[in-house]
């Protein structure tokens, strides 16, 4: 359970302030698959890493499964992702030198998981995200579908509670996209973990079962379906 | 993730990799260059040595007591009595061998011309266990006992225009404080290594010098050779001490370390050289030093993306620190090897400094040979990547200051 409460960040741009997001609050359940839409500077890549521990907030707390992530220091929030979030990001970011086996094996490394599990668990979630065959593949002998189907697959290898996704279709066209989607959904549902998404792609949103959108920093609706 | 960290370091030194190279060749270059310098500071250090013991001082010089006080007047009359020293010597269980020598100037007169020469008064017997004459002995033979005979530089020679059989008269102060003087029969050419050796010095037999110069039964110096693993200070001591006990006499009996001093010297430098092979690795490791921060710049993302993860600062410190310690174990691993290789060759042609060392008055030879150290070069490359992986240090540890919504943000 993730619980946003009254959150504000605020950016310096020069000598103006940015208020990215104004006392923001909303909550999360567990096994969601929620989309934070909006136009471009509404604020939504904003909460999205505020929720992730990638960024700092300016005022208010947010507690995930009743931890205060926003009291924890930077080595302790690196410790809680490592643990506990995975990642999708709009432009794959996947490591060049890396195959797409050990892009995903990395991440259970870090974890200090055995050499045997991680073969297992890394192959067993590329055959789910239909990568069989293409293990030892470099990202850039891969389609942006298949980029993000690895990054998909290195998001829930470690079996996160939380998948963060950033724009996850904007680089895609909208087969692809689609289809990436559905795999999300279908991890959604096989393994209950909960998926939050910024997007401005109607498609996305309407694949979402919950939508918030987010128009100049705040909340304008939240739509359950 | 002890694995995967090296994989992954490994790995990226190979996203870039003439610039990989242009990091490898800088730290490579500079650990040649100290593999070279030091295999050249060996190698005079071993010449130097081998001259100072064979031409100079022995391991061991005993002279009169007082002979360096009043060295500047060429007091030859201040002896040292071999005939009773050297039972003495033979005695001591360290002692190889031992040889008297007396060294004087001259006047040498070749028909209207006159030059100073330095004469060499010595037993060619004795002589043998210190100097490899059949090696340098380029013409003729060596003097013999009882004859006016002497052995001349071959650089003498040219230039003086001597050869085997020509004579020539030589003037010089006794230690009867007179003057005195002989003529000598070139009967032998030999190529000294030293220069000045090879230029001005004349060797003659001991009993003829010791007539000439008035110095029956007395040497200017006697020169002892230890045998291995005798600790020349020590033994110095030994010796000074049973001839004050058994002739009643004090000498002033050193070792050659402590009569050296360009030799102390060329420790001393070699300390020093240590120092500014700190400052070429350092110099080396600016350019690996710049390649990490343009790495760390060009893979903002990555890293963000790598905290994201979770990986911690440290960790991500280290990955780059790896990727320098192994442009640093293959850069210097390469130099040290080329400058072993170069080392070698050199230790086989030499490099000839005669031009360069005329008229410099220095115990080493004028052809310098390069010695190959195996564990010394095994040092310097470990030297090198230790410096050069520590200067990589300072940028790497950015990394880990990189907050990561900021570098998923970098473009």
């Amino acid at each position: 359970m993730i619980k946003v409460d009254k959150v504000s960040r605020n950016y310096i741009a020069g000598e103006s302030v940015v208020k990215a997001l104004k006392k923001v609050s909303l909550e999360v359940g567990d096994g969601e698959f929620m989309s934070i839409a909006g136009p471009s500077g509404s604020g939504k890549t904003t909460l999205l890493n505020l929720i992730g521990c990638i960024d700092s907030l300016d005022e208010g707390e947010i507690l995930i499964n009743g931890q205060q992530v926003t009291k924890m220091n930077k080595k302790e929030k690196t410790e809680f992702r490592r643990n506990n979030l995975g990642f999708i990001f709009q432009t794959y970011n996947l490591i060049p030198v890396l195959s797409a086996y050990e892009n995903v094996a990395f991440v259970l490394s870090i974890l200090n998981v055995p050499e045997q599990e991680i073969r297992e668990r890394t192959y067993a979630v590329l055959k789910e995200v239909g990568l069989e065959g293409m293990e030892n593949r470099r990202p850039s002998r891969l389609s942006g579908g298949q980029q993000q189907r690895i990054a998909i697959a290195r998001a829930l290898v470690k079996n996160p509670q939380i998948i963060l996704a950033d724009e996850p279709t904007a680089n895609l066209d909208s087969k692809t996209g689609e289809e990436i989607l559905k795999l999300m959904k279908k991890m959604n549902e096989k393994y209950h973990t909960t998926f939050i998404f910024s997007t401005h792609d109607q498609m996305v949103m309407d694949y979402a079962s919950r939508l918030v959108l987010l128009h100049d920093g705040n909340i304008v609706s939240d739509e359950r379906r | 993730m002890t694995t995967k960290l090296p994989r992954l370091a490994f790995r990226n030194i190979f996203r870039n990799l003439r610039r990989s190279i242009l990091s490898a060749v800088a730290i490579s270059v500079s650990a040649l260059s100290i593999v070279m310098l030091f295999g050249l500071l060996d190698g005079m250090e071993i010449d130097m040595a081998n001259n100072l013991q064979s031409y100079y001082t022995g391991e061991v010089r005993i002279r009169n007591v007082d002979y360096e006080k009043y060295e500047r007047y060429n007091p030859l009359h201040l002896g040292v009595d071999w005939e009773a020293i050297a039972p003495i010597l033979m005695d001591n269980p360290s002692v190889e061998s031992a040889t008297a020598r007396i060294s004087f100037p001259a006047n040498m007169y070749i028909g209207e011309n006159s030059q100073v020469v330095m004469g060499v008064g010595a037993d060619f017997s004795t002589e043998e266990a210190f100097i490899d004459f059949p090696a340098i002995l380029k013409e003729g033979r060596l003097p013999e006992q009882g004859k006016n005979e002497m052995l001349i530089g071959s650089a003498m020679a040219r230039e003086l225009n001597l050869s085997i059989g020509d004579k020539v008269t030589m003037l010089t102060t006794t230690a009867a404080r007179g003057s005195n003087a002989i003529t000598l029969q070139v009967v032998g050419i030999a190529t000294f290594p030293v220069g000045s050796l090879n230029t001005n010095m004349f060797w003659a037999p001991l009993d003829r010098m010791q007539y000439f110069l008035r110095m029956e039964g007395l040497s200017q110096e006697i020169l002892v050779l230890l045998k291995d693993g005798a600790k020349e200070s020590l033994v110095a001591q030994e010796i000074h001490d049973e001839i004050s006990q058994s002739l009643g006499i004090e000498t002033d009996t050193r070792s050659w370390k402590d009569l050296n001093i360009m030799y102390s010297m060329l420790r001393i430098m070699k300390v020093a050289y240590y120092f500014v092979a700190i400052f070429f690795f350092l110099l080396g490791s600016t350019v690996i030093i710049n390649t990490t921060m343009m790495v760390i710049f060009e893979r903002m993302r990555e890293i963000g993306t790598l905290s994201a993860l979770g990986m911690q600062g440290s960790e991500l410190t280290k990955l780059f620190l790896l990727e320098g310690f192994f442009i640093s174990v293959i850069g210097s691993g390469v130099g040290v090897i080329i400058g072993m290789i170069g080392n070698y060759y050199l230790s086989k042609v030499g490099i000839n400094f005669t031009d360069a060392m005329s008229g410099i008055d220095l115990e080493v030879s004028s052809i310098f040979y390069p010695q190959v150290n195996i564990l010394k070069s095994f040092f310097i490359w470990l030297y090198a990547v230790v410096i050069s992986s520590l200067a990589t240090f300072i940028p790497s540890r950015r990394a880990s200051k990189i907050e990561p919504v900021e570098a998923l943000r970098y473009v």
